[in-house]
């Protein structure tokens, strides 16, 4: 989650400061190269290329936390980088759409009119623009990952909750059908809640009632 | 100095004499051309400003006065905008200079002040943080040093309790309050030059007077250079020593503020003179006597908004009548219940208490015979449908279902308001704003109303184009014998087409009678605060109210 909205935010950040320049066009393909790959796509990818051909990682299997922490991370390491890697395109387009929007507003114009450098303008006046729809896409996002990633998780064969969804499924097991939507629902309508909040916190004129 | 100083190629002498302004002069311009693709915003545009003194550029929108300002800060650059020829602003060659060079000028020696005073500030900061942070660009100051210099700005600029509001965010400050507060940051590195462009177009007449006072004392404490951008004759002959007339991106007049408002040579001048509506002069009568039939009537009115603790009425307890062929004018500043007033009476808005008659009737919601001019021709017209459609719709409204009745009688409504019935098919964004405007009141007519509420009708517009506008109205209201509603801020607006006049604050009518009547000889203290701060064409008369003014502004 961490990882993916650290390359979502700065691939945006970048895009927005070099656009019109090969850099932001080249990011602009990568991200909708990437939104355009299913996860089981880039997930096997990085498996052949990662473990298969340059022998970096041991095939993933699964280690419970409890047992050894270091090996659960390594292991963990590619099923979280597929998933940031398909779900930080979305958020690199909404930074810099956003990002874009606000550097079009007037307020940046005062800034620039005022001297302030080109670094301060993008990093504080016009990131801050890009807080709130950020942090709308991250709680709905947020919610739903608490469910389970089915993909992912089916691919690196790891026992959490989307696979414990699958087998009910295929077993018509509806109790626990019943139970993992309640729960996704429960997070979900939790995230949003909490993203409200954030709201009011990032954008002043946003008045709770 | 002599009159004869029009012409493109002499460049205007401040006050200085020719040899001693080469070297001391603050800016200097000479043969400025700024084109975007192949519009000339600005054309062959020269003028010097000395240290100390104020330069006024005044024309209508579309002239390139505040492309003019911006190329000062050389803020074109990277926006396609090809600059040409010199540009000297406090020893610094803007076309030559390197980014961190223009950096170090700008806001350090010459700062801009901007129109719209909202917008201008970043939201998500507070006021006193952006002012710190450019602050800190131009001085090694640390944060703190630079926290305090800002609350010493603010103070500076008349914003009480600066401590506290230093920390308010640019949406919990008023409009007067916010561009006082971009003043403040303008003044926060001491600058050598001063450019406000439009810097009171957003505001009310008695805060436009403040601030402009404000700049006027500033000027003196500081003795910093002045730039002021203003489509606005009146507060151009409030605030500078030097006037130059644009036109089409050229220089059409220029010289002492006083030659040229008194004794314009241009016939430009002279036409941009005869637009701005004077609040000492009188209206022509109209032939409404005062005896005609009342067609509406309001009584009791009052609107409130909110719950609870957060009630408040926005309009409360007004009573008025309006006769058959008259115009009556409702003045007030922003907040004073105006608006609310003219829905309601339209029937756009309930009333929470009291009634509107029409005819001596009750009545309920809107129908055709109340209609109403809206504000902004902008978000007044739906932009995905052509005009022509958006006339039509009072027209379908009433059952009319024939297209080509329809088309004809759209045809004669854009004629009637001076547009050619050919441009039924075209769309809001291809019009001007005087024309957009003129397609609202097509639209208004549509209906055949008995009485058209006009809500500020001309304020989103520049003089000459609302001096039209205006215009055209008061010949419908005679041709129709329509009964007219005017509601605007303008004090001199409203006495040009308003028989009656009522003044409104704070959602009460404060003071009614005919206008000459409340113009000539006000009796509410509010309404004399009103008059004394509309601006004069005349610098001698506006140095006489600015005295009047702080007698009268209570402390």
């Amino acid at each position: 989650m961490a990882l993916w909205l650290l390359i979502g935010v700065g691939t945006g950040v970048l895009s927005a400061w070099r656009r019109g320049r090969p850099t932001e066009r080249l990011l602009t393909g990568l991200t909708l190269a990437s939104t355009a790959t299913p996860v089981f796509v880039i997930g096997l990818i990085l498996m052949i290329v990662v473990c298969g051909q340059l022998e970096l990682l041991p095939f993933p299997h699964y280690v419970p936390f409890a047992d050894d922490p270091e090996q659960w991370a390594w292991n963990l390491l590619l099923p979280w980088l597929s998933l940031a890697l398909v779900e930080s395109a979305k958020y690199a387009r909404l930074t810099r759409a956003s990002m874009l929007e606000t550097l079009a507003e007037e307020h940046v114009r005062t800034f620039r009119a005022y001297g302030v450098g080109e670094r301060s303008i993008i990093g504080r006046h016009a990131l801050r623009g890009a807080v709130a729809p950020l942090i709308a896409l991250t709680a709905t996002d947020f919610g739903s990952m608490f469910g389970g990633a089915v993909l992912t998780e089916t691919l690196f064969g790891l026992p959490g909750l989307g696979q414990e969804l699958v087998e009910a499924v295929k077993a018509v097991d509806l109790a626990v059908v019943v139970g993992m939507v309640l729960v996704t629902g429960f997070f979900v309508v939790i995230a949003n809640a909490v993203a409200d909040v954030l709201y009011a916190v990032a954008d002043r004129r946003v008045v709770l009632i | 100095m002599s009159l004869d100083k029009a012409s493109n190629e002499v460049p205007v002498e401040s006050v200085e004499s020719v040899e001693s302004v080469e070297s001391r002069a603050l800016v200097e311009v000479d043969g400025l051309t700024v084109a975007f693709g192949s519009l000339r915003a600005v054309d062959g545009l020269s003028f010097r400003l000395a240290k100390g003194a104020a330069l006024g550029l005044v024309g209508e929108s579309g002239s390139g006065k505040s492309t003019v300002a911006s190329a000062l800060l050389g803020l074109h650059r990277g926006t396609g905008a090809e600059v040409g020829d010199t540009i000297r602003v406090a020893g610094t060659d803007v076309q030559q200079a390197s980014e961190s060079g223009l950096r170090r000028l700008r806001g350090a020696k010459a700062a801009m002040v901007f129109q719209d005073p909202l917008s201008s500030l970043d939201p998500y900061y507070a006021v006193g943080d952006q002012i710190a942070e450019v602050y800190r660009v131009h001085t090694r100051a640390s944060r703190r040093a630079a926290r305090a210099r800002a609350v010493d700005v603010l103070d500076r600029v008349g914003i009480p309790d600066a401590v506290r509001r230093s920390r308010f965010r640019p949406h919990e400050f008023s409009g007067g309050m916010r561009q006082r507060a971009l003043i403040a940051m303008a003044l926060a590195c001491e600058p050598d030059l001063l450019i406000a462009d439009e810097p009171t177009t957003a505001l009310d007449v008695t805060v436009q007077a403040q601030i402009l006072d404000l700049l006027h004392t500033l000027r003196g404490d500081t003795g910093m250079g002045l730039l002021l951008v203003t489509h606005d004759v009146g507060v151009a002959a409030e605030s500078v020593d030097d006037v130059l007339v644009m036109r089409h991106g050229r220089a059409v007049e220029r010289g002492p503020v006083v030659a040229v408002l008194g004794a314009p040579a241009r016939a430009y001048t002279r036409a941009l003179l005869a637009a701005v509506a004077r609040v000492d002069a009188r209206r022509v009568p109209g032939d409404a006597a005062g005896s005609a039939k009342v067609v509406l009537e309001a009584v009791g009115l009052r609107r409130e908004f909110g719950r609870g603790k957060r009630a408040f009425a926005a309009v409360d307890d007004v009573s008025l009548t309006v006769r058959r062929g008259e115009t009556l004018g409702i003045v007030g500043e922003s907040g004073s219940g105006k608006t609310t007033l003219g829905r309601m009476l339209v029937g756009l808005l309930e009333p929470t208490a009291g009634e509107v008659r029409y005819e001596g009737r009750a009545r309920s919601g809107a129908g055709p015979a109340v209609q109403m001019v809206f504000q902004d021709p902008v978000s007044s017209l739906n932009p995905r449908r052509s005009v022509g459609e958006s006339i039509a719709d009072p027209l379908r409204a009433r059952g009319e279902s024939d297209e080509g009745r329809v088309r004809g009688r759209v045809g004669e409504l854009l004629e009637r308001v001076g547009l050619d019935p050919a441009h039924f098919d075209r769309y809001p964004h291809e019009f001007s704003g005087g024309q957009r405007q003129r397609v609202g009141i097509a639209r208004a007519l549509a209906a055949e109303p008995r009485v058209i509420v006009c809500d500020e009708p001309g304020s989103a517009l520049d003089v000459t184009t609302q001096a039209q506008v205006v215009a055209l109205l008061g010949e419908l209201q005679r041709e129709l014998g329509l009964a007219l509603v005017f509601v605007a801020h303008d004090l001199a607006v409203v006495r040009q087409v308003s028989d009656r006049v009522a003044v409104m604050r704070r959602g009460r009518i404060v003071e009614s009678g005919p206008a000459d009547e409340v113009y000539d000889n006000p009796r509410d203290p509010y309404t004399r605060q009103l008059l004394a701060a509309a601006p004069a064409l005349d610098p001698a008369v506006a140095a006489r109210r600015r005295v009047a003014r702080q007698e009268l502004t209570p402390a």
